[in-house]
Order: structure tokens, then sequence, then C-alpha cells
């Protein structure tokens, strides 16, 4: 892995000098760029740490609370086992229809993951707008579309963060995502066609 | 014998080299993890203006160049789930021809913790000898899209910088970052004050409460100032 993530900071690097040319010719309208100076890489991302995935906006709440939480009926996430945690936004810091849902997972056969459900902001066509990756732009892993066999489609992110499967159902924003390199698109899919047969 | 010698010579030289300037493994590794704190504010923002100290911090001179090791910027995650995010700010780095540190602005997004899409502009203000002088960053949703603009206000008022379109999110939970590579090493110093959102009738006011988002920092602390600001400070501590 550590060999892994040198190699991504190397291609990262080569890929913003390569796309310095785009950047510089940009009009920022903020200065002038000064001359000679080098195009670093940013070769890190959001760390999501898989036992709170909302970090510190959220609080772990028995399960049969979260509903009292939510302006919407959380999807029952039952039929994956016992979660080790359901988390949902602080009430204190949000009013309900700004609250999301998580939860955090040791499954026997897909390992750790998280699910998240929140009130979608975006159409189908949005999201699957976001399919595809350049490297020249600073987009890390592979962005596809994927189609589940319940049948929704949705958008499979394959970075050095995550492997993530994100779809929309009646009016809801689903998120499955696990550790990069252990949890497999298949396991995010064979999850989020378990949680559509559930009743999403 | 001469080659057992040679060994040992090769040897001791291995143990004082390493002793000096650290396992290359650990090094690397350090170089290879991003550590960060995040101050939280509003939610259901729908951008956050922060005003950012341009401050040198200590960098590792043992991550190699070019990398981001040093970056401080106003941020909002996106919907509310950490890992969804877009934010405009400073990155500083080694340059590496002349080993001097050298600033950048630079933008980001991303879902899932995964970057979709990055920019680093030079402008003219973010530079070393502005380093102590404070700039007001702006994350701005675009009302009625999934659009947001990233600004920077050098002193003669906001300009735009770069546009992210079709995100999926217009809103999110206010933020403000402070991150590095390079492990211990490399600071982490940051202040923000000023902090200001702007709510669903595209209104700016200023941040009703702060508290600590995210600590990962080994070193590090989120420090509470006011509603309107805080430091992130040399010490031990957690959220």
């Amino acid at each position: 892995m550590r060999a892994d993530a040198v190699k991504r900071y190397l291609q990262a690097g080569a890929a913003m000098l390569l796309g310095a040319g785009s950047v510089l010719a940009i009009s920022t309208g903020v200065g002038s760029r000064d001359e000679a100076r080098s195009e670093p890489a940013r070769g890190g991302d959001q760390t999501i740490d898989w036992t709170a995935p909302l970090a510190g906006a959220g609080v772990q709440v028995p399960s049969g609370q979260a509903p009292t939480l939510l302006t919407f009926v959380p999807v029952d996430v039952s039929a994956l086992g016992t979660p080790n945690g359901t988390f949902v936004t602080n009430p204190s810091l949000s009013t309900p229809p700004g609250r999301v849902i998580a939860w955090s997972f040791d499954h026997p056969k897909y390992g750790t993951f998280v699910v998240v459900e929140e009130i979608s902001q975006t159409t189908q066509a949005e999201l699957e707008s976001l399919a595809g990756c350049d490297p020249g732009t600073g987009c890390q892993g592979s962005w596809s579309i994927v189609q589940l066999e319940t049948g929704p489609k949705g958008l499979l992110v394959e970075g050095p963060a995550s492997t993530a499967f994100i779809w929309l159902d009646r009016g809801m924003r689903l998120t499955v995502m696990g550790p990069p390199g252990v949890f497999s698109p298949a396991s995010a899919e064979e999850i989020a066609d378990t949680l559509q047969r559930a009743g999403v | 014998m001469a080659s057992s010698i040679r060994w040992s010579a090769t040897i001791a030289a291995c143990i004082v080299f390493f002793s000096v300037a650290g396992f290359p493994d650990r090094a690397l590794a350090d170089c290879a993890t991003e550590e960060q704190v995040f101050a939280g504010g509003p939610t259901q923002a729908y951008g956050t203006t922060n005003n950012i100290r341009l401050t040198d911090r200590a960098l590792n001179t043992a991550c190699g160049t070019p990398l981001f090791e040093a970056v401080s910027t106003a941020n909002v995650t996106l919907g509310g789930a950490f890992g969804n995010w877009v934010e405009v700010g400073w990155e500083e780095h080694i340059n590496g021809g002349t080993g001097a540190h050298e600033f950048n602005a630079f933008t980001e997004w991303g879902l899932a913790g995964n970057i979709k899409g990055q920019q680093v502009v030079g402008v003219s203000c973010i530079k070393l000898s502005n380093a102590g002088n404070y700039y007001k960053w702006r994350v701005n949703n675009v009302a009625g899209t999934n659009d947001w603009t990233l600004h920077l206000n050098c002193g003669s008022g906001f300009a735009q910088i770069t546009r992210y379109n079709g995100t999926g999110y217009h809103s999110g939970l206010a933020t403000g970052e402070a991150a590095r590579l390079g492990g211990p090493v490399t600071g982490m110093s940051d202040s923000q004050d000023t902090l200001k959102y702007k709510n669903s009738s595209g209104t700016w006011n200023s941040w009703t409460s702060n508290f600590c988002y995210l600590d990962t920092a080994t070193n590090w602390y989120y420090s509470h100032v006011s509603s309107t600001a805080y430091k992130v400070l040399n010490g031990s501590g957690s959220c």
C-alpha cells in the first residue's frame, strides 16, 4: 500500500505538471502567476473514519431512535446484519431537513463499509454526468456508471480514499462505501442490491 | 577479511545514515498520509467565506517534490456526510529546484473522499513575502444550481478562481480545514476568522458557532476562539 501511495503521488505530480499549461492559461482575475514556480500535486484526499462516518457532526444513536430525528424514513439495513453504529447529524447542529443518517458495518462477508442516506439534492441525469475521470483536471481513480441487478443506475467511484457506489431512489441519495483496495466494487453493488430488495 | 571489513563499514554507514535521516519507509509513509484538522460551522450552508492567515509552515524536506505539504482552506462538506466536499484555499510546498517554500491558491472538490476536480493557480498575493497576512476565500453555490464558484479576495474584492458544475449538491456544512503531509515535521498552524456562511436566501451571515469537526493530526488541535474564529495550535488534543 505504501508503494502504491507513493506511486499515486508521483502519478499525480506528473499529471499536474502536464496540466500546468492549462492552469497557467486560466485568467483568474486575481493577479498574475509568478514565473518559474513548481506545480505541486495534492496526492491526498479526505480520509474517512469508517467507525464515525459523520465525524464530529454526527452522534451515535440507538437504531430505533434514528427515525425520530429525521424527516424521512430511513432504509431498513437489517438485511445486512447489525451495524456497529448508527449515526445521525447532531440535532444541536441542524434542523431535521438538513440531517443525514449513516451506518457503519464490520460484515463477515463484505468487511468494513458504511451506508449513508440523505435527501437527494440532485437528479439522475446529473449523477450520471459525473462518470469519467480526467487526471489532467485532478480527478482520482475511476468514475463510471453501473446498473444494479435490481434496476437503478448509479455512480461507481474507485479511488484512493474509497470504493463507493452512489445511487438515487425515490428522492433519497444512498452511498455505500468502504476502504479502497479492500472493499470491492462487486461488494458495493451487492449491498446496494440488498438494500433495494429490502425496499429502499 | 577485506570483504568482511567492507560489509562492516557499509552496515555502520547505514546505521549512521538512518539514525540521522530516518528510515525511508517511515518517512515515505508520513509523506503519503494526510492529517487534517477541521472546524465545522453552520449546516445547510450555500457557501462559506473564511478569512485565513497565510502561514509559512515547517515543511518536511524528506517528502520530495512536488507535493502539497501544508494546506488551509475554506470548505463545504456537501450534503452532510464527511468525504463529499468543495474547497478553496492555499497550499505550501517546497520548490523542487530551489528548495524554497512557495504558495499557490488551489481549488478542489470530490465525493466519497476521492478528488473529482482540482486546480492549482498562482496568484500574486499568495506568496511567501505575504506570509502573516490574512486573505478571504469564498466557496459559493450558484443559486438554483449544483454548481460552485471558488473565489479569493486579495484586497480589491472577490475574484473567481474557478467553477465546478453539476456536483450533485447545492448546500452542506460550512467548514475550515488545515491539512498536512509529512508527519510531525510539517507544521499545521492555522488561524481563520470573520467566518461567514450563505443561507438559502443568498444572504451572507456570520457563523453562529463552530466546533471541532475532525482532528486526525497527532500533535495539533482545534482551538475555539469565538463563534466566528478558531485556531489550530501545536499540542495534544482531539475532537
